[in-house]
């Protein structure tokens, strides 16, 4: 008996390991608490619809077979088809593939798109994988979930390590295979197989709209607001460029390489140019009149406005939140807050804009690229943006209204709302049969 | 990797949930196989211990993150020694302004924990692990609701110990 307890101790403490998918339902759990929805209505939202585990075999380079295990997991269509991307990444589990579908299914809601969630991945490293590797690697996971995806039922898009041209190669087997055009079947293609024009700016328009917004609520303008930006890639910097262009300061900017710092505003446009000619896109090296180098970390604490975190998640923590001086938080990553820091963000007044709103942009343009490729009528970038600019306006005025009702912070309003959207599509269909 | 900074608090709750063990073993259950038989079986002593354990650990650790909790209560089976398998742990925060946050925060860190009470006790139940509720000044001021329970002398609740803010600043939480 008391070698079968040995252990036991040590096995209770591993479980108590965070699991995606736990922290999905007690999220789903807590917001329909608030919403006073029924346990029957909630166990039916947080579990996924279809769940789907594929082998993958592909012919190496160097002849063998591997076999590699991807996922697909349909959250919810009950709003619309399926959305959401594909990873590729040694640590892809069917939960963590469950909890971003999940997730998805609000981030579509709270934006208020046709969607719902979804999401997929390859357990693989793709560093490891030479090109030819890589397209055989995706063309038959494509192959192998065909019979679960398509236009009107989901709809995948770039994730963690895969790019437009893997959903190039995505929609080209879907279309070889099924023996017609395919262009909606993927998002996030390169403009000339159907891409939509703006789309790898759209994440960081968004964070500059609601930006804009939360000041506006505020009663201020962005025109001198001083800003920081933490992540100096597609979404970091294209939301530092736009909040320059309209009017406000960027002092403050860090990557991977470190942080640059100038009380007077950075000259984005030339920190731009430099970084597209730095030979990895980093902003290291870089140096201007009045212009000083900081370590990286340092650009959240800067006595700044508005913090833009737009690189990883867990960026701000328990350690630094105590530190934070900007009165607002625009969530340009997934997830930089952790759950200690936001306490510590709301105990001290801080307006936090949560990811699931502030970087929604990204989706929202996925849904503009499936509309014109089903109609095969294509848009200018002024359009996408135009557009873009009405559906995020739309949802932050959506999420502060209520925010402001019920008062409770942005985040929680944002959960809220997009699980009240799910949970009246599900009431206003019915349960088949 | 993981999109999904709620992950991170896996490590801190599970450094939670090791110390509470060490303290039940310390304080009467030396032998993992006896603790481990004694929960199995429903041992009310055990179970209190337990319970005490993991509140006082979850006390010390809202107290280091949040500066608004004032004080932080338990009370019912958990200190009448009498908690069973299917005992949650009543317990009352008093902050200064209750906070969205927080809630989100607690109910995180109780799923964690419940899936560490699972495995070491093989009970499915309860559902969750702290039945848990929050009060602000003005609740506890004005005796409304879990407000007017902290003064009760029927319920007695006892209030654990909030650690100093500034001596746990320089710990590693791990």
């Amino acid at each position: 008996m008391a070698q079968k307890d040995s252990g036991v101790l040590a096995q209770a403490v591993q479980a108590v390991e965070a699991n995606p998918y736990e922290m999905f339902k007690t999220q789903v759990r807590l917001a329909g608490k608030k919403l006073g929805l029924s346990p029957d209505l909630l166990a039916i939202i947080e579990t996924p619809e279809r769940v789907l585990e594929v082998a993958i075999p592909v012919r190496m380079d160097d002849g063998h077979i591997e076999v590699f295990t991807g996922y697909r997991v349909q959250h919810s269509s009950v709003r619309g088809p399926c959305k959401g991307g594909i990873r590729y990444h040694p640590a892809v589990t069917v939960d963590e593939v469950k909890a971003l579908a999940g997730w998805m299914t609000l981030k579509c809601a709270v934006v208020d798109i046709p969607f719902g969630g979804g999401k997929g991945g390859i357990v693989c490293d793709p560093t490891k994988l030479s090109e030819g590797e890589l397209e055989r690697l995706t063309r038959r996971y494509t192959a192998m979930i065909l019979p679960l995806i398509g236009p009107n039922r989901d709809i995948p898009a770039p994730d963690v390590n895969t790019t437009a041209k893997i959903m190039n190669w995505f929609m080209d087997t879907a279309t070889a295979l099924r023996g017609e055009p395919m262009y909606a079947i993927v998002t996030g293609k390169d403009v000339a197989v159907g891409g939509a024009r703006g789309r790898r700016e759209a994440t960081g328009r968004g964070v500059m709209i609601v930006t804009q917004e939360v000041l506006a609520r505020l009663g201020k303008r962005v025109e001198g607001i001083r800003v920081a930006v933490q992540g100096f890639g597609n979404v970091g910097s294209v939301a530092a460029l736009l909040l320059h262009q309209s009017g406000a300061k960027v002092v403050g900017v860090a990557d991977i390489s470190g942080g640059l710092y100038n009380p007077n505003g950075l000259n984005i446009p030339e920190l731009l140019e430099y970084v597209e000619h730095s030979p990895k896109r980093l902003i290291a090296g870089y140096s201007a009149p009045g212009v000083s180098a900081i370590p990286a970390e340092e650009v959240l604490t800067l006595d700044v406005d508005v913090l833009v975190p737009a690189a990883l998640e867990g960026q701000i923590t328990e350690r630094n939140a105590g530190q934070i001086k900007a009165k607002i938080i625009v969530e340009g990553a997934n997830g930089p807050t952790t759950p200690e820091a936001d306490v510590i963000l709301e105990e001290r007044g801080r307006i936090v804009v949560p990811d699931i709103l502030a970087n929604a942009g990204g989706v929202v343009v996925s849904y503009f690229e499936w509309v014109q490729n089903l109609q095969y009528f294509y848009w200018d970038e002024t359009e996408t943006n135009v557009k873009l600019a009405q559906i995020m306006r739309r949802a932050f005025n959506d999420v502060w209204t209520l925010a402001q009702e019920k008062r409770v912070s942005l985040r929680i309003a944002a959960q809220i709302l997009a699980l009240s959207r799910v949970a009246e599509a599900i009431r206003l269909r019915g349960i088949f049969p | 990797m993981i999109d999904t900074p709620s992950l991170l608090l896996g490590p801190k709750v599970q450094g939670l949930f090791a110390r509470a063990l060490a303290e039940v073993q310390r304080k009467g259950f030396s032998a993992e196989g006896e603790l481990v038989r004694a929960l199995r079986v429903g041992n009310p002593w055990a179970h209190s211990l337990l319970r005490y354990a993991l509140a006082q650990e979850l006390c010390t650790y809202l107290g280091r993150i949040c500066p608004g909790i004032r004080k932080v209560y338990v009370y019912g089976s958990t200190v009448e020694n009498r908690a069973g398998p299917a005992s949650d742990v009543d317990l009352i925060l008093w902050v200064q302004k209750k906070s969205g946050a927080l809630e989100s925060l607690l109910w995180q860190v109780d799923t964690l924990l419940l899936r560490g009470y699972r495995a070491l006790t093989g009970f499915s139940s309860p559902k969750s692990l702290f039945d848990l509720h929050i009060v602000d000044d003005e609740e506890v001021a004005q005796g409304k609701g879990y407000g007017s329970v902290i003064n009760s002398l029927w319920t007695a609740p006892v209030p654990l110990q909030l650690r100093e803010r500034k001596s746990l600043e320089s710990q590693a939480f791990t």
